[in-house]
């Protein structure tokens, strides 16, 4: 069968099968060698982590060149390719769906391990390192045999295809295709940095602190990409999908979520074990629970058991993926227990009204903020399962049970950065929340002032004020004594990414609470209003190209500027696709969609116009979250990251 | 390795980690990022967790053996209640998420929305009209809180409302009449054309108002403007009626 395959299904499905053999004899060599300490052997991983890398690259080249060459031999190219999707899209096309998504899952994956071998080449020696790099082999070689198997992207199909539809039209509709999905899976994939050392550190017995400090980076930066990722999803929902939203609780969306809330409540918690050597089970049990949640998330959104606009088609992977959880949950929760005695924290909490107090609290609160959002994705599979009746949870449940939780959480980032280690007293708190507590008097007078009203968003612009002027006393204070070099390190970072969450979460607020929408009938050069807007429809034009066609109503707003939403037939595939146009401003957004039906050769559209609210700051929140993160990453005045806090420690003479 | 030569060493390790902390901590303090408060509580902290982990060290050195912690006794107490309380926070989701969980259409996602656009709740609501009126009620309302003159919804809304009425007592028949006919004649003037409007007042004016005169203009109206089948449908069976009553 081989044979008969284009050239790039041939070589591809050999670099995969490379990339399996090199994983497996990775991991061989790993176990072979911490367990012997067996030098020669071990010297040999970075070379298996090279194998496996240049192998992932080489698949990937070769789907990326069947995809530029439409080699429609392949059933994946004959499913999402086309000769008239722009050069760019047909690039993004290869993680367009399952068989190519998990191809770049591979690349990433076998990338990272590759890093981490490099990152541990001086220290090979150590076990930590070592059992780590197995650890990540093993999951790798778990990829690329999906990859090689169920979700195989060089099978072939069948024969006299001569052209495809094209990726699913929302995917080629928006540059941000290009990003998202990369950025995501960087995160997604990152986490298994951090797990692997939590594994390796459970099966040497050396849990100590040693493996965290040294994977901190790892964790910050595969928490920045998830965040990163997760925000560039919510604006290409903003930017592409026409519902003037930033998010659905699509079940999707939460399979990226989940993981991203367990890991935030990690890069919190980690700060106490590295304080107080306490919560080490917790750290632990984080981590597992992260990874573990990629990979559940995974099998959520790629096995075909939802119904979303994310969902791949229904496929075989779906028992790989389960099984892989369900391997990961056994063997971790395994390892936990049998090293239960070391894990024994040796402090414990000294006052409520403690740094380390307030982090168990946003822990908690993280818990039940990650249980409630899987209990609402779950909760129609196994209803489904147990009762054979299709139910839906939609949004209200996870609006209306995650807004406590997120005001909450405010409320613990305006207090906990000012609360000291082991016990506060009535007069460091009165002195440290002087200044934040004014802050939060002027964010609720200025909302006031500015019209607003409700306790929700009255409570979250005065919680918001009250932790930024907590975040931005400690910036201030480092600021102060170091220039601008007390931006830098944890904390500091830290504090610009709290600064920025407050931003998305006032943001969120204001836009929550205060957008407006209306439909419109506009007519030729009629002029209608809305919110204290004009809106007046100047044409309704046709754009047509290979693969669609667009009509666009050319609507003048404010008698400034034309904005021109469409809805955009995609003809090879017979959907349409809305694209909404947006006027962009600090202050408010004015978000147009065009409503079907429309005829080109009408003098008349329906706009429907969404009044929204700082919607901006969102976005500058994101940003401001990258920049903290990246500061945060820096060691500051710390430990040299790279220092190896896990090499082996010379066994005292006796 | 064995396993009191692998505690040896992570004990070791931690003596590195707390050294190195310590120096951490005073290089932070000196920095300006911690201060005098933190800086002491956590420098006892450490210098005291150190000095365990030293003991622990020379202990073994001295009788190659490192002295077990004491397990800490755990609290029935407390894990009851802790059990007691995921559990009852588990069940109070588990029935808070039942609650609040509706039945899947085809197309819907398993969770979560989007806030849709008129068009697609109105064919929503189409494909429930007849067989759940009060949803499709639900569905219509939602479409005029978007969109207050959409004449579709306005007309629909009526028309299930007074078919709900039909078999309540002569109160709530007046008040849904009322409304109906309302919403209805709101509908004409938005668009005099729209057939369906004209055909539902005609049907309600002479169901609920016992007004054949009133219901006889607008069906003609109604059959004028070629209204669809579905709705042609049930002009047809009452105009007999309509006209009987005209004649008595």
């Amino acid at each position: 069968m081989l044979a008969s395959a284009g050239i790039s299904g041939t070589i591809g499905r050999a670099f995969l099968l490379v990339g399996f053999i090199g994983a497996i004899f990775g991991a061989f060599a790993a176990v072979a060698g911490a367990r012997r300490n067996d030098q020669q052997i071990i010297r040999l991983i970075p070379r298996f982590a090279t194998l496996i890398f240049a192998a992932a690259v080489g698949a990937f080249a070769a789907m990326e060149y069947a995809m530029i060459t439409r080699d429609f031999s392949l059933a994946y190219v004959q499913k999402v390719g086309s000769w008239s999707t722009p050069a760019l899209y047909n690039f993004a096309a290869v993680w367009s769906a399952l068989e190519g998504s998990i191809l770049m899952w591979v690349l990433i994956l076998a990338g990272y391990t590759m890093a981490v071998a490099i990152w541990v080449r001086k220290r090979m020696q150590d076990v930590i390192a070592t059992w780590a790099l197995g650890v990540m082999f093993i999951v790798c070689a778990f990829f690329f045999l999906v990859s090689y198997f169920p979700a195989d992207p060089f099978a072939l199909g069948p024969p006299g295809v001569l052209d495809g539809p094209g990726p699913n039209p929302l995917l080629q509709n928006h540059i941000l295709v290009m990003f998202h999905p990369p950025i995501l899976y960087l995160g997604y994939v990152g986490v298994t940095v951090p797990f692997a050392f939590a594994i390796a550190a459970l099966i040497t017995g050396r849990v100590g602190e040693g493996w965290l400090v040294a994977t901190r980076r790892w964790s910050l930066f595969a928490w920045g990409f998830l965040t990163f990722g997760i925000a560039l999803g919510s604006w290409w929902s903003y930017e592409v999908l026409g519902w003037s939203g930033v998010w659905a609780w699509d079940p999707v969306e939460n399979a990226s979520l989940l993981p991203w809330i367990t890991g935030t409540a990690y890069i919190h918690s980690v700060l106490v074990q590295e304080r107080r050597g306490m919560l080490r089970v917790w750290n632990i049990s984080l981590l597992v629970a992260t990874f573990s949640l990629t990979i559940l998330g995974t099998f959520l959104t790629r096995s075909g058991v939802l119904n979303s606009v994310h969902a791949f088609s229904e496929s075989g992977i779906g028992a790989w993926f389960l099984a892989m959880f369900a391997v990961v949950l056994v063997v971790s929760v395994g390892l936990i227990g049998w090293r239960g005695d070391k894990l024994r924290s040796p402090g414990v909490i000294d006052s409520p009204l403690s740094r380390e107090a307030a982090f168990l609290a946003n822990n908690v609160l993280f818990a039940i903020f990650a249980f409630v959002v899987l209990l609402g994705t779950v909760f129609p599979l196994i209803i489904e399962a147990l009762q054979d009746r299709q139910i839906a949870v939609g949004a209200p449940f996870f609006n209306k049970l995650s807004m406590p939780i997120g005001l909450a959480l405010l409320t613990l980032m305006a207090i906990a950065p000012v609360l000291p280690w082991r016990k506060a007293s009535t007069e460091t708190l009165r002195d440290r929340l002087f200044w934040p507590a004014w802050c939060g008097v002027a964010a609720l007078v200025a909302s006031l002032l500015l019209g607003s009203y409700g306790v929700a968003p009255l409570l979250t612009f005065t919680l918001g004020g009250v932790a930024s002027g907590a975040a931005l006393r400690q910036v201030v204070l480092a600021t102060r004594r170091q220039g601008l070099r007390g931006l830098v390190g944890r904390a500091n970072g830290g504090m610009i990414v709290h600064l920025g969450v407050i931003l998305i979460a006032v943001s969120l607020g204001a836009s929550n609470s205060f957008s407006k929408s209306q439909e419109l009938s506009l007519v030729a050069n009629v002029e209608a209003q809305f919110s204290g807007h004009t809106f007046e429809l100047r044409d309704v034009v046709e754009v047509r190209d290979d693969r669609s066609i667009s009509v666009k109503a050319l609507v003048l707003v404010d008698g400034k500027k034309i904005y021109a939403p469409a809805i955009t037939k995609y003809t090879r595939i017979g959907m349409n696709v809305g694209t909404p146009s947006v006027r962009t401003s600090l202050t408010t957004d004015i978000y147009l969609t065009l409503e079907p039906p429309v005829r080109q050769d009408s003098n008349e559209a329906r706009i429907k116009v969404f009044i929204k609210p700082m919607i901006m700051w969102l976005w500058i929140g994101t940003a401001l979250m990258a920049i903290g993160t990246v500061l945060a990453a820096f060691p500051g005045r710390r430990r040299k990251p790279t220092e190896p806090t896990s090499a082996p420690v010379e066994v005292a003479k006796s | 390795m064995s396993e009191n030569l692998v505690l040896l060493v992570q004990l070791q390790e931690q003596r590195e980690f707390l050294l190195k902390s310590l120096r951490d901590l005073e290089q932070e303090h000196k920095f300006g990022d911690l201060d005098d408060q933190d800086f002491e509580s956590l420098r006892k902290d450490y210098v005291s967790r150190t000095a365990l982990v030293i003991k622990q060290i020379e202990s073994f050195n001295a009788d190659k053996q490192v002295p077990q912690q004491e397990p800490k006794q755990k609290s029935f107490r407390r894990s009851a209640i802790t059990t007691l309380v995921v559990l009852v926070f588990a069940s109070l989701a588990g029935w808070f998420v039942a609650a609040q969980s509706g039945q899947r259409l085809s197309g819907d996602s398993l969770a979560g929305s989007i806030e849709d656009s008129t068009a697609s709740i109105l064919s929503r609501a189409r494909a429930t009209n007849f067989v759940d009126p009060k949803a499709a009620i639900e569905l219509y309302t939602e479409v005029l809180a978007i969109d207050p003159d959409n004449i579709e919804a306005l007309t629909y809304r009526a028309w299930l409302l007074a078919l709900i009425s039909r078999n309540a007592g002569d109160e709530v028949k007046q008040l849904a009449f009322s409304s109906a006919s309302n919403d209805l004649k709101r509908a004409i003037a938005l668009d005099s054309e729209y057939p369906d409007a004209h055909c539902f007042l005609g049907i309600t004016l002479f169901r609920l108002a016992g007004d054949p005169q009133g219901a006889k203009e607008q069906l003609t109206i109604c059959s004028a403007k070629n209204p669809p089948a579905e709705v042609k449908g049930f002009v047809d069976s009452i105009v007999a009626e309509v006209d009987a009553a005209l004649q008595e």
